[in-house]
């Protein structure tokens, strides 16, 4: 350890500095990091803000010395965010994600957290559903014109909300004593997750239709929606026994002494307790599977990330992919941060929780 | 109230319990004594059930505990236990801790059950303490708490496991209080006591 380790850290700039320039060989670091940087960051901003184009056509992003295009962006929003999806009928994706966002959001805050929560999903998804498949007085748009975010936003929110109580049951299973469900769990966790996701939705929109009687035609997005759900559960189960492994088994002594059913002490004293444990862990697994959903491109659906690479093959605006895949990490990097911090600020208030009154 | 007729539990190869017979007359208060280790705990644990007797009979009340038939919840919603370690819930307030069995096993409604958990309570001398999670409170207090708990429940007898092994010096006296309150009342009671620590009101010599 170096003398700095040591000595009373001093406050201020001289702090920041004190510990970068301290010798030779952290004062050359740090010069070789700030050249990096600047080479890296200096082009890139000058790309992407000074001498980017945000109005015009594609003939004016393509005269010499232009940047980033983000006209094209403005011009493509609505087919990247909504894909192949109707012109005219394009609010009612756009209301289907807002209903969605609008559940996510309640579902973070913790005053929300009461057994309407869950009436309030079944209602949403089911009238985002509507907005997305019409019927009853909308318009029918089949699942193979649906795309962009909202078939993002749906394949995370169903597939975690879904993978919750699948996850949990798989959980229980695993520690069961009964040999038919502990190796059922087991079984279908080790599986899941010892196989990639690309491979999962290959299965579940390959194989399964296979599987099934011939002539019965099953919606892609639905087996796909499936896959992941499973996926989602597999890697849920995971931490729910983390989080289970961590109640000491006093605690279901405590509740059974009191009368309460196994189900009872479970539902009631052991999960509850348990699943706070796991609010952690929960909330990278949701940023990580965020991220994933981006995966069904291979099988040929129309998530958010495709349909911005879509967007840059429309002869009109050929090429701009640079603009496209930006745009579109910027999307998620927001969602992923977001959720970062929240998970951050929940852990906080948690401990708070737990420790006083 | 409590009678053990010829129990033996082992685990493994270890035999805990052997041939062990005992009998609790209804009112009276029966301390356990015995080094740690000897199964105070186990034979504790196996008269409402938590631990499955090998053989003999344990009847409690008039219904054999390791009967096949028996309703074990039903049995343990009246034997009142209260455990080293406190054991309540964290993430439930004093009061849903004792609200809790009340609602769910004996159906009472939440006002009922509430009224019931404040009187309890009071009896220990906790009403301030009813909002508040129990990491906040200090082990005295969540052990009183638990003993309220298991009162909560009407209990015909109770069983302390090791009540007071967890706490500080300082802490025992109020729960021993407590016990003492609950005995002179003539609640059946159980509760093992190792060697030279303080025991209930009897010395375990």
């Amino acid at each position: 350890m170096s003398a700095t380790a040591t000595a009373i850290p001093a406050r201020g700039p001289r702090r920041v500095l004190g510990g970068t320039l301290a010798n030779f060989r952290s004062a050359t670091l740090t010069a070789l990091a700030i050249v990096i940087a600047a080479s890296v960051l200096v082009p890139f901003v000058r790309w992407a803000l000074i001498d980017a184009r945000w109005k015009g056509t594609a003939a004016d992003c393509r005269t010499e010395g232009v940047g980033a295009c983000w006209a094209f962006i403005t011009h493509k929003l609505p087919f990247i965010m909504f894909g192949l999806y109707p012109a005219v009928e394009r609010w009612r994706p756009a209301l289907a994600t807002v209903v969605m966002l609008s559940l996510v959001i309640a579902t973070m805050l913790p005053i929300c957290w009461r057994r309407w929560l869950i009436g309030a999903w079944i209602v949403g998804l089911a009238i985002a559903l509507w907005l997305m498949g019409g019927g009853l007085s909308l318009t029918r748009v089949p699942t193979q014109e649906w795309g962009g975010f909202p078939i993002t936003l749906m394949l995370t929110v169903i597939g975690l909300g879904g993978g919750l109580p699948l996850g949990i049951l798989l959980a229980l299973g695993r520690r069961s004593q009964l040999p038919l469900p502990r190796l059922t769990a087991t079984a279908v966790v080790e599986v899941v997750r010892g196989v990639p996701l690309v491979a999962v939705l290959y299965l579940a929109v390959l194989v399964v239709p296979l599987a099934l009687s011939t002539g019965v035609e099953v919606d892609k997005l639905l087996l796909a929606q499936a896959g992941v759900t499973v996926f989602a559960g597999a890697y849920l189960a995971e931490a729910v026994r983390g989080g289970l492994q961590m109640v000491p088994a006093r605690r279901m002594d405590a509740a059974r002494a009191l009368g309460l059913t196994w189900w009872q002490s479970t539902r009631l004293v052991v999960l509850p307790e348990a699943l706070r444990i796991v609010i952690p862990a929960f909330i990278s697994i949701a940023v990580g599977f965020f991220q994933d959903t981006s995966l069904i491109v291979i099988i040929g659906l129309f998530d958010l990330l495709n349909t911005a690479r879509l967007a840059a093959q429309d002869p009109a605006w050929l090429g701009f992919h640079t603009e496209a895949y930006v745009f579109v990490g910027l999307v998620y990097f927001a969602g992923s941060a977001l959720v970062s911090r929240y998970g951050l600020w929940l852990e906080r208030r948690m401990a708070v929780s737990t420790r006083r009154a | 109230m409590i009678e053990i007729r010829n129990v033996t539990k082992s685990f493994g190869k270890f035999r805990v319990l052997d041939d062990c017979t005992a009998s609790v007359a209804k009112g009276s208060v029966v301390v356990v004594c015995g080094p740690s280790g000897s199964g105070k705990s186990t034979l504790i644990r196996c008269i409402n059930g938590l631990e499955r007797i090998d053989s003999g009979e344990i009847v409690v009340d008039g219904i054999s505990v390791s009967a096949p038939g028996t309703d074990l919840n039903a049995l343990r919603a009246r034997v009142g236990m209260v455990f080293q370690s406190f054991e309540l819930f964290p993430h439930r307030t004093v009061l849903e801790n004792l609200d809790l069995a009340q609602v769910r096993v004996l159906k009472r409604d939440r006002r009922a059950a509430s009224e019931r958990s404040m009187v309890l309570l009071e009896r220990v001398g906790l009403t301030d303490q009813a909002s508040k999670y129990p990491a906040a409170l200090s082990g005295g207090q969540q052990q009183r708490i638990a003993i309220a708990r298991a009162l909560a429940m009407d209990p015909v007898a109770m069983l302390f496991d090791e009540p007071t092994s967890a706490l500080d010096p300082e802490m025992i006296s109020e729960v021993l209080a407590v016990m003492t309150k609950l005995a002179e009342a003539g609640m059946t009671m159980v509760s093992p006591a190792r060697r030279g620590r303080p025991a209930l009101s009897a010395g375990c010599e």
